[in-house]
């Protein structure tokens, strides 16, 4: 403990600038972010540009400090002083970890609370879940940059290999992973990211123990790898296994799926790629009462009569379409196939068998209407603020560790507003549809949208908190339609 | 008491570049061990295995006892380590330098340091990397010597020094340098003659001789015969016999083995037409010289 505190010591007195700089650089972000989640401001674009600025240096900040302090006693090479004094490497992690602990979490917690403050939310009763964040923005952002100072010897070294790192990673994403599968969800993050943080801290651990730099760097090449196909190739059935797992709902055995017998496939369009496509139309059945249930993914398989055979593999679910039916446990999708224009010329206008299965979430929705003029509070903690500005309604919502709502839709009738385009609602919806049951991942704890509405709509916020996660077949006979 | 540095069958390969081709070494108790060979010998490899900088492909080294990969932490109390090219913490000062190291050894002597800090003449209020090459190896060895480490180990330390610097530093080490063993590698060979009490020879990867000085000095001598007319050199001339070469009335060489009476036998009995024998004890510069030209030639 007294090597560790004097090494500290001597980090401080090292760092005095740089920290100088860091906790300026904090400050800034908290302002910024103090002044972005107030309502109603005109020129909200351009603080939430600012926030985002601050975000982005200070956390480049941190990740210069953090790569400084470890290269101070570097672990690569064979030319430091340390390396042939009396330093325990256990001392010397520990004073680099509470380095890093005092002057980039522990100033980034006070500005966490003051910005929760200043937008109205009580900072103490959000306690487990700013831990979380620091945990989070520990493992996800300081883990990966020591482990990255520690097989670097300097900070020419250090950039260059974010810089190559970046690039080999987007060359590697677009010639290895489909764009279909490029796309994150929950599980997704929840495979992949510990991966990262566990590679990170191997490697720590092992650079500060052994100094086995060759090895080290071997080990984070692995662990990208690991990661990368986790996060962008874990199969379907793994990963609907742990949804399934995650989100049980006993009384989900009702929901069924079906195609409806006529005219269920609609008029095929060109995709342009010597495919054409089919909208295929779903119904589904018996949502429990209060809840919604989302088409995800999907097989589908068709057969004619002649043997040929073309199935899609897995798909996501088209969500963009639905439709509304007279019950109002039956609501219906349409999705659309891209089948191969050789088989659509040997099939069209004849009957084909079709199944195969879909992939659906349930959803529990809590509709919150949101009057015209005033602040309403929301699931989840946060609120929304419906204000007149001209002739339209600026909608601002406020959220804290959450985004507010993710998309937001509209229906009714559409005008012409000049430049502006085609926009009038009838009403608005907001839809939340969090998965992950942690906070998001961000710096700031205080998440803040603003949309417009026309001033006639009626705008409304959903939550749909995921229930269940269920998989159900389906088969038909259908017409294939005739291309036109 | 046991010798506080024992290298065996150390071997290191770069990739797949043999640098070192199994060494052996015994670095006695309280003696000034040189390690001397031409650049690229091995010399900085070795110590640099000796103090777990680098590990070994096979073979292994031994410093106070512990094996070198294991050496670590609380061990570096009892050792010393100035190198040439070690990186500094070149924003502290000298003064700030020595405080800081003093609480990472418990028998840090700060009267030593002080005086160290004296002898030296190191500007205690300077930054490191604002002293000259030959200042920032004296901070270092004073940084070294303050704790008294039972082995002090100097990698290439009069590199770039002059003249006057290089005394200095060699006459600070050796006065705080009682009852401590260094080792030392160096190619510097006028300086380590003075002082070293044993020596080794290294090149090309392995261990040409190792013995004390005074046994090297005794047994290296230049010969020169002188005929009335010069026979030729015959074709089997004992291996000891370095560099032997003729010109008209006189045959030279360099005799590894040398002893007055069995060399003067061994040459009457060779060369019947002797008029005259000559042997000239040689500097250490010399007999570097000539071993290591002989081994380039055997190499070739």
């Amino acid at each position: 403990m007294t090597q560790t505190l004097h090494i500290f010591r001597k980090d401080i007195r090292r760092f005095r600038y740089e920290l100088c700089a860091v906790a300026a650089l904090t400050a800034a972000f908290a302002w910024s972010h103090i002044a972005a989640d107030v309502p109603g401001p005109a020129d909200f674009g351009r603080t939430v540009a600012l926030a985002f600025l601050t975000t982005f240096f200070l956390a480049g900040a941190w990740w210069f400090l953090v790569s400084q302090l470890i290269h101070e006693e570097s672990l690569a090479g064979d030319r430091q002083f340390w390396v042939t004094r009396p330093y325990a490497w256990r001392s010397l992690l520990a004073a680099k970890l509470l380095f890093v602990i005092a002057f980039v979490n522990g100033p980034l917690l006070a500005a966490q609370m003051a910005i929760l403050a200043a937008a109205g939310y009580r900072p103490l009763a959000g306690i487990p879940q700013l831990l979380w964040m620091q945990f989070a923005v520990a493992a996800m952002l300081l883990a990966p940059a020591i482990a990255l100072g520690t097989v670097t010897r300097n900070l020419a070294q250090f950039v260059l290999t974010i810089l190559g790192g970046v690039l080999s990673w987007y060359v590697v994403l677009a010639a290895l992973v489909p764009s279909q599968a490029i796309g994150s969800s929950c599980v997704n993050q929840a495979v992949g990211v510990p991966v990262v943080c566990a590679g990170a801290a191997l490697i720590v651990v092992w650079q500060f123990s052994r100094r086995a730099t060759t090895a080290s760097i071997r080990a984070g090449l692995c662990t990208l790898l690991l990661a990368g196909v986790l996060y962008y190739g874990l199969p379907m059935p793994v990963r609907d296994a742990i949804r399934s797992s995650v989100f049980h709902q006993p009384e989900a055995k009702a929901v069924s799926v079906s195609i409806p017998p006529l005219n269920a496939l609609g008029y095929g369009h060109d995709s342009g790629s010597g495919r054409l496509g089919i909208n295929l139309r779903f119904t589904i059945h018996c949502a429990p009462e209060g809840e919604v249930a989302w088409p995800e993914m999907l097989d589908v398989t068709l057969e004619a009569p002649a043997g040929l055979r073309w199935a899609s593999g897995t798909q996501f679910a088209s969500r963009s379409y639905p439709v509304s039916t007279p019950d109002p446990r039956e609501i219906n999708y349409i999705h659309t196939l891209y089948l191969p224009r050789e088989f659509y010329r040997v099939v069209r206008g004849t009957a084909v068998s079709i199944h195969g299965s879909m992939r659906l979430s349930l959803r529990r929705q809590t509709t919150v209407p949101l009057p015209h003029g005033q602040a309403t509070r929301i699931p989840g903690g946060g609120y929304c603020d419906v204000s007149q500005a001209q002739d339209q309604w600026t909608v601002f919502c406020s959220s804290p560790f959450r985004r507010p709502f993710d998309t937001s839709s509209g229906s009714g009738v559409d005008v012409d507003h000049g430049p502006a385009g085609f926009a009038r609602y009838t009403s608005m919806q907001l839809l939340s549809a969090p998965e992950s049951p942690f906070p998001d991942f961000a710096v700031s704890p205080v998440f803040t949208i603003q949309t417009v509405s026309p001033t006639d709509a009626e705008i409304s916020f959903v939550r749909e908190s995921p229930r269940a996660w269920i998989e159900r077949d389906f088969a038909a006979s259908v017409s294939m339609p005739v291309e036109h | 008491m046991s010798d506080p540095i024992r290298i065996a069958g150390l071997t290191k390969k770069f990739r797949r570049t043999p640098v070192l081709k199994g060494i052996d070494l015994t670095v006695p108790r309280e003696s000034v061990f040189a390690l001397i060979g031409p650049n690229g010998a091995g010399k900085t490899t070795t110590i640099k295995i000796a103090m777990n900088i680098l590990r070994p492909t096979a073979g292994r080294a031994e410093i106070l006892g512990i094996d070198s990969r294991r050496l670590a932490g609380r061990d570096f109390t009892r050792i010393g380590y100035v190198s040439e090219n070690q990186e500094m913490p070149d924003w502290m000062t000298v003064d700030y330098f020595l405080r800081y190291l003093r609480p990472f050894y418990p028998a840090w002597d700060d009267a030593l340091a002080a005086q160290l800090i004296g002898r030296f003449n190191l500007p205690g209020g300077r930054k490191l990397k604002h002293l000259s090459r030959g200042m920032r190896m004296k901070a270092a060895l004073a940084s070294s010597l303050a704790y008294r480490p039972e082995v002090i180990v100097l990698d290439e330390p009069f590199t770039g020094l002059d003249p006057l610097a290089r005394d200095e530093f060699i006459e600070g080490l050796l006065e705080r340098s009682q009852n401590t063993t260094v080792f030392i590698s160096s190619h510097d060979l006028a300086d380590i003659e003075t002082f070293a009490s044993h020596i080794a020879y290294l090149e090309d990867g392995r261990i040409q001789f190792s013995e004390e000085l005074s046994a090297l000095a005794d047994r290296f001598r230049e010969i020169e015969i002188t005929f009335d007319a010069a026979p030729p050199l015959p074709p089997d001339l004992p291996a000891s016999w370095l560099r032997p070469e003729s010109s008209a009335a006189v045959i030279r060489f360099t005799d590894s083995r040398y002893d007055a009476a069995r060399t003067n036998a061994e040459i009457r009995a060779r060369f019947p037409g002797v008029r005259d024998i000559s042997a000239t004890p040689m500097p250490l510069r010399s007999i570097f010289v000539t071993v290591a030209k002989s081994a380039q030639r055997a190499a070739a």
